[in-house]
């Protein structure tokens, strides 16, 4: 009798390149890590993580590209944060008070992150997308990309919020996570911190 | 709002028995990924898979994972736990050796990331390869080497994204089953 083994297929198999995306560093920090958590569950998934990684050291390539914050000694936010220092004890005592809140505000974003990114759903099916707003940012990029790992929108504003029209999204069956991405971008066009946020539907 | 996760359950698995110790096995590579992902090298990484593992066999051994279901769920946990250790660690050590001057700390290198596979490994793996049909070989090279995604796969080879993902999904079964890979402790490895 053939023994050859019976391998359970994920009910996710129309989202295969998610594994080759994962590997590849290509999804979000967020969808890494959900994946990550499915995976864990997954045997059918989990093989294929395995195996991906394979083909990749096979080609030459890292078995897997760490995403998200980057090494912190080329944090671009040190060199600014020191200028702004200084720029702030130039400008007086007033300055120098605000200047305190906004290293401060910085350093903690040593971690980079732009926390608590308020997604409120809306009646005609878009979303208004809000965050604390940054001293230092001079514009926010916003992204929103698809369970694939795909940006479809992409937006600049000045404005600690945006709206996303339900015109944008694409269909959005039962179960798919969309994911909203901002960055704080400062004057000279550095990114000085960023966050993520999901939006999902129950099915 | 309530997100959803890519949460899918096993419908086949016999969920509600105990876990063997073999089945840890099976989370070896996928918890060194998890691990690299996250601290940027491999050899950390490595301690890291046998640290959740040694973990997860003494949880076995008494009995603290009572059903398989609960297994991934609790490797998952200890792994996330064991990074965040292990990096807050390697913070700490780097503003160390910084107050002493000894100089700036790298973490590990991503090219530690290459050396995954073994010189061993890597002569099954083109052996097994070199079975597969050019179709599925290419599809394969475009997606790992060339990192193209199945729509663009699709445009190259003239076919539908949806075939693209179904062969390669079968040329990974077939090189697993070449190559021995087992899912679970009851398919012994044929390698």
């Amino acid at each position: 009798m053939d023994e050859k083994p019976t391998v359970i297929e994920c009910p996710k198999a129309a989202d295969r390149d998610l594994t080759p995306l994962y590997l590849a560093g290509k999804l979000s920090r967020a969808e890494a890590e959900a994946f990550e958590e499915h995976y864990f569950a997954c045997e059918s998934c989990r093989m294929d993580v395995g195996k991906g990684s394979e083909f990749r050291a096979y080609f030459g390539k890292p078995a897997i590209v760490p995403v998200g914050r980057p090494p912190r000694s080329r944090r671009p936010w040190l060199r600014l944060a020191a200028a702004a220092a200084i720029a702030l004890v130039a400008a007086g005592v007033w300055h120098w008070t605000r200047s305190a809140t906004e290293m401060q505000s910085v350093s903690r974003g040593a971690e980079a992150r732009i926390d608590r990114i308020a997604i409120t759903p809306r009646a005609d099916g878009g979303f208004d997308v809000s965050w604390p707003a940054r001293l230092a940012a001079a514009a926010y990029a916003v992204e929103v990309f698809g369970p694939d790992g795909r940006r479809f929108w992409k937006t600049e504003t000045r404005e600690p919020h945006v709206r996303i029209e339900a015109s944008v999204l694409p269909p959005q069956p039962t179960g798919r996570i969309f994911e909203v991405r901002v960055e704080a971008i400062d004057p000279a066009g550095q990114v000085t911190a960023s966050g993520e946020a999901s939006i999902g539907t129950d099915p | 709002m309530k997100t959803l996760r890519y949460g899918v359950a096993d419908p086949a698995a016999d969920t509600s028995a105990a876990p063997e110790p073999c089945e840890l096995e099976t989370f070896r590579l996928p918890l060194r990924l998890f691990a690299a992902r996250r601290l940027r090298n491999w050899t950390i990484a490595e301690d890291v898979s046998q640290e959740v593992l040694r973990v997860g066999l003494e949880a076995l051994n008494a009995g603290r994972v009572a059903s398989r279901e609960l297994l991934p769920g609790f490797l998952f946990k200890t792994a996330v736990h064991v990074c965040m250790h292990r990096s807050r660690s390697a913070a700490r050590e780097k503003r160390a050796l910084e107050r002493f001057g000894v100089g700036l700390y790298e973490s590990g290198p991503a090219d530690a990331l290459e050396n995954a596979l073994t010189g061993e490994r890597r002569s099954r793996l083109r052996a097994a390869m070199a079975e597969l049909s050019p179709d599925e070989r290419r599809i394969l090279e475009l997606t790992y080497d060339q990192e193209l995604d199945s729509d663009d796969i699709a445009r190259q080879l003239g076919l539908r994204a949806g075939a693209v993902r179904v062969r390669r999904h079968r040329a990974i079964r077939r090189l697993s089953e070449i190559l021995g890979v087992t899912p679970s402790c009851d398919r012994e490895s044929r390698g």
